[in-house]
This record gives structure tokens, sequence and C-alpha cells, in this order.
């Protein structure tokens, strides 16, 4: 059985190999096993003592992907999980590559898969995940997801591939509707996480989730949570667990960090039965990393450098609403790829006072943006590495810290640029 | 009055695709003009303000339609009026639908419109997205923008906002509805931050209307030429020139 796998294995990982060298990582290799071998996801699925669980939403999977590696980690366990971005079947059939021996042994205990909406449906039906989480359904990418009710479908697809428990946003008004049809389905054990009303209220705008208009005004049972966001202050919150509070200090700001935490504590307490300790749980948040780009602060010299991911209306959105007061220095960058600007028009800007640069391919979009805002800015430089630099050559601002609020690419692009500087800099 | 006053219907509902964005627009370029601008929401069931200079209503998903539908047959009378009356509008992709005759949701669900436009709306089973969206207009030129839609749209009467030069508009190859100072389209962008001829001709006729004077001047220009270069970023390697030939 296993033997059958030992030629698309070793063809597999020698173009893992080679995709590597020509420079970045690559689904091909993925893609191509597949075709030689089109049990491969399965037959190293399913080593894993503690099955496979994914992590869903619109916004947030990466954070909450890192939440639940780092929580089962803590618990001891071995896991396998995608590097973020590589969330389509051929992505995690090529991240599996690099795992499995010769024979597709694989020495992991767990699975965590962060998943694309849009994939989501093919590739649960490989991994048959024991849980899942969706964080949210927002407004996003509508060039290719087009309306929130069709995320939501995407969704409900995808919890029919789900074997065990489904754990869900409360707040979420389409997943709140999803929740109350799977509950009565009963085929699932359906498990909520929220945030508390009063802190929803003092939120300038909220979660950011999509209007669910089909079902506004409907009655529901109440829900009660197993996780809920007391409070949130920068990064750090307040959770309740079944009942327990617990201050928890983040590695990043914001409320919907909070929320992901809350969300990373239940979907670990549904796919660790029997092992889960909350302790050890939040010890595990607390001396987490920022997944990169996603609020993580890099010192450079005398400087701080904070990114803050703005690769959606919400995650924008929710990354301003995260910052304390106006911040002095601020480059904002746009990626070609982002096709759509439209929904720079939906973001609420004015806790900016002032812009230093706009940056990146579309950085002309975000400078229009910020004229019909009234917001001052001062450079355009399209190279978002060049962009930084003059930043850092320039005088050291009065918070001694630089905000940049990056679209994905130049995210990668921008922390790329900062490794590099710490090498050269040496010890600094 | 020295301040304009722009109705923004259902931002609550039409929201899904940054064109709130149009009414920011009108706000920043009518103010530095030097004219006050009043932003007045209208939701289901609400009553229309007294006095409208300006409309503007954006789009939203086929649930926000359906939800709206109701309360646009409703104040379709007063909107048909406004229009009449030469009152500019501005509105976008749903919008636009719901303010023509009638509109077909993909159920089958027939929606009374509020009949600004003599368009008839009916869904197709694809959705075009167009990322460099370019129309040849008589009033403001070529404009630019994006397009995201799945409808074929019928003119019955009213002129077409122009002609399509690529993307696919109403039908593949006109664009939009113009009923005097009421635009109808599908572009996005939004509309007008990408285009201000567009934004500056509704300005203009709302600002003759009120007896106050739209005049341009150093500010709007320096917005008008960052627009120009994100109007050719979009036409960038499709292989249309920015400019229609005169």
């Amino acid at each position: 059985m296993r033997f059958k796998l030992v030629l698309p294995i070793l063809i597999g990982k020698l173009l893992r190999v080679a995709t590597r060298l020509r420079g970045g990582g690559s689904a091909f290799p993925g893609w191509f096993v597949m075709k030689l071998a089109p049990g491969f996801i399965d037959d190293v699925i399913a080593q894993l003592s503690h099955g496979v669980i994914v992590v869903l939403g619109s916004n947030g999977k990466s954070t909450t992907t890192n939440m639940v590696t780092g929580i089962a980690r803590a618990h001891g366990l071995k896991v396998f999980t995608n590097p973020s971005g590589a969330n389509m079947p051929q992505g995690v059939a090529s991240s599996l590559l690099g795992q499995v021996s010769l024979t597709g042994k694989l020495p992991h205990d767990i699975g965590i898969i962060e998943v694309d909406e849009a994939y989501g449906k093919v590739i649960c039906r490989a991994l048959k995940p024991r849980a899942a989480v969706i964080l949210n359904v927002q407004i996003d990418q509508i060039y290719r997801l087009f309306e929130p009710e069709r995320v939501a479908g995407m969704f409900r697809d995808i919890a029919a591939e789900v074997t065990e428990t489904i754990v869900l946003n409360r707040e979420d008004n389409f997943l709140s509707t999803l929740g109350d049809r799977l509950a009565e389905e009963g085929r699932l054990a359906v498990e909520w996480f929220g945030t508390a009303p009063a802190v929803l209220a003092s939120a300038p705008h909220g979660l950011v989730v999509a209007r669910d208009y089909a079902n506004e005004g409907a009655v529901r049972a109440p829900r009660a949570v197993t996780a809920e966001v007391l409070s949130s202050e920068g990064a750090d919150t307040v959770i309740a667990f079944r009942g327990e509070q617990r201050s928890i200090r983040l590695s990043a700001r914001g409320l919907h960090n909070a929320v992901d935490a809350a969300g990373a504590l239940t979907l670990s307490a549904a796919a660790l039965p029997g092992e889960f300790s909350l302790d050890t749980a939040v010890s595990a948040l607390q001396s987490m990393k920022t997944v990169y780009g996603r609020g993580e602060t890099i010192t450079v010299g005398d400087r701080t450098v904070e990114i803050l991911l703005m690769k959606s209306l919400a995650s924008l959105q929710m990354n301003l609403d995260a910052l304390e007061g106006t911040p002095d220095s601020v480059m904002i960058a746009f990626d070609e790829h982002s096709r759509d600007p439209s929904w720079l028009y939906a973001a609420d800007l004015s806790v900016l006072r002032h812009v230093d640069y706009v940056s990146g391919p579309k950085a002309v979009f975000i400078g229009l943006r910020l004229h019909y805002a009234g917001i001052p800015y001062d450079h355009v430089e399209t190279s978002t590495e060049k962009a930084l630099q003059a930043m850092l050559d320039g005088p050291r601002p009065a918070s001694g810290r630089h905000t940049l609020i990056l679209d994905y690419d130049q995210m990668m692009l921008a922390r790329k640029y900062l490794g590099y500087r710490d090498l050269e800099a040496g010890a600094a | 009055m020295s301040a304009l006053t722009l109705l923004e219907l259902y931002p609550g509902h039409l929201m899904m695709n940054g064109d709130m964005g149009n009414a920011a627009v009108l706000k920043r370029r009518a103010e530095l003009a030097g004219l006050g601008f009043l932003i007045v929401g209208h939701e289901p069931g609400g009553a229309l303000p007294d006095h409208v200079d300006l409309v503007s209503i954006g789009t939203g998903p086929t649930s926000a339609q359906a939800v709206v539908g109701a309360d646009v047959a409703l104040i379709g009378p007063q909107l048909r009026e406004l229009a009449a009356a030469g009152v500019p509008m501005i509105a976008v992709n749903a919008g636009f639908h719901l303010l023509g005759r009638s509109l077909t949701l993909p159920d089958g669900t027939l929606i009374e419109g509020a009949g600004v436009f003599a368009t008839t709306t009916q869904p197709r089973s694809d959705r075009t997205v167009t990322d460099a969206f370019v129309v040849d207009t008589e009033i403001a030129g070529r404009v630019v923008g994006v397009e995201n839609q799945s409808v074929t749209v019928t003119l019955h009467e009213h002129s077409p906002l122009g002609r399509v030069v690529t993307g696919r508009g109403n039908d593949g190859k006109a664009e939009g509805a113009v009923n005097g100072n009421a635009i109808g389209t599908h572009l996005h962008g939004p509309v007008l931050a990408l285009n201000p001829a567009l934004a500056d001709h509704l300005l203009a006729a709302a600002a003759r209307r009120a007896g106050l004077d739209y005049r341009l001047n150093a500010a709007h220009a320096e917005i008008d030429a960052v627009a120009r270069q994100a109007r050719e970023h979009l036409v960038r390697g499709i292989g249309v020139a920015v400019d229609a030939a005169a």
C-alpha cells in the first residue's frame, strides 16, 4: 500500500526542492503528486491520531491557525500545519510532501489547516476534518466571491464535510443563522464563541461583519458561548472560558485578535477533548509570536516598525480601530492584485491625520482615496522597499514608531526587506 | 441656501462595493469649491428630506435589493419628481437597476423600481467582472472604472450613458442610462472618484439649480491629476487609451 506512494512522493519531493531553488514555494509539486497518487492526502492524514481540524473565515484564518497550533503544541502534540497562504488542495499537498517520509509516513498527531472558502469544499472532502472553526463572513474580494450570501453558502457546504464539531462566531450574522440550522439538524456539535455586548458597542465599527438582510429580525433562541471576549484594550483581553475568566496579553492589538483567541480556545477544547487545559492554552497564547505581518513589530535600530495588514475592508478597519491614537509616521501600500480598489472608500480612515508614504504598485489609488478623505500625504513611491528605506533614513518620529499599513504582497516585501536589514545590521 | 444636500439612498443596505465613495467625492469637491455639503441617509420606512439637491445610490447583494424593494416603489413618485425637476443623481449597479422601471432577481422575484430610468433588468446566470471597464460618454468623455455585475439591462427610452469600449455594460454595447441630470451606471471605482468630470457635471447642475457657483480651483486640479493616473493604471496593459480619440 505505502509502497505505491514511494515514486510519486520521491518525484513530488524533487519537484519541491526544484521549485524552491527557483525561489519561493509552489503548489505545483502538490498538484503533481495528487495526479500520480490521488489517494495521497487520504493515506497521509489517516495516520494522524487526532485527525485534522480546519480554520475558515473571511479574516483571521492565519492568526487563529497560529493560535490553535501553539495551543496544541503546548499540550505536547506534534502539529502539521500549512504555511499561511497555502490554503488550497495542491498547496496543502505540497506542504504534506515536505513532511512525509518516502513511504508516506507523517510523524505528526494532528493537522491544523487554514482553508480558503472557495476551495473549502474540495479540500475538506479530502481532509475529513473532525472539527472546524468559522470566524466570520465579511465583504471580501468581491471580484471573485461576489456576495456574502455566496460565501455563507460555501461555508454551509464545508460544514457538511465536518464530522464532529463546528465552532462559530455568535456575533456573525450569517454564521448565527448557519449554526442554528446545524443545531437543528443535530449531526454536529455546535459550539459558539462570542463578544460581550458592551465590548461590541464600544468598538468603533463593531466586527465589520456582513449583514444578512434576508434573515434580519428573525427571533432566535439564546446561544450559550464556550468562550466570550469580556474586554479588549490594545493587546490585552479578558476572556471567559466556560465561566472561568482569564486575562491574556496577546501578541497583537485589536478586538479582532481577541475574538480570534476566543475562537481558538473553543476550537482547541473541541479538538483535544480530555486533554485540554485552559492554563496551558492561555500560557500558549501569551507566549505566542505574531503571524508575520499581522500586527507584528520589528525593531530596526532606534525605530519600531509595526506592520498592519490591509487585505480587505474588515482587516484594514479593525487594524485602524485598534490603533492607540493617531500614528505619527504612516506608510500605506497597495498591491497590484487588489483588483477592485472601490472598497477603500468603505473604510473610515479618520483616525489618520497624515500619511508619509503611499506605496505599492497601486499607490495612486491610495493617494486618490486620501485626497477625498482630506488626509494629506507627502510622498508617492511605488516601491515599498524604497519607501520603507526612505522612512528609516528620515527623521525619527516622536513615537519612535513607523506604522506600515500593507496589502499582502507589500507586507511580504517589506518583511523580507527588513529581515535582510537585520542580517546586515548584525547584532543591532 | 448656501449648502447642497445630498440624499444617499439605503447606505446601510447598498454598501457592498464602496459606492458610498461617490457621496464622499461630491462632498469633498463641493467643499473645495467653497460650498457647504450635507449628506442625508435614507433607509426603508424613513421619510425623504424636504429639500434635495443631489441623489446617490450604490450597490448591494441580492438579499438587500429584495429588502429595500418595497421602499423603492414607495418613494418612486418623489424620486421621479426630483429627476423631472433636474436634480442630479448617480445610481450605481443595483442602485441603477432599482431606480429603473423593474428588476427581476435571480429567484424570479419582480421588484417594481422607482421609474427614474426607463429600464428593465433581468438576471444572467454568469457574472461579468471587468478590471478595466471603459465607456465612451458624451457628458464626460471616456470614463474608466471596474465592473462586477450579472444582469442584462434593457433601455426602453432615454439615452445610455455611453458606448462600451471594454466590458459588458447593459448588453455588451450600451452602458448605463441618462435621464436629464440623473445617471445610472455599472461603473465602480467609485465612478466619481476615478472620473471627476462626471462628478463636476453633477455638481455644476446641482449648483446651478440652487443658484450657487461651482467653481473649480487648484485643489481640484491636484486631485484630477491623481484620478487620471489611477485611470491610466487601470487601462495599462489592455491596449486602450485613457482618452477617447477626438
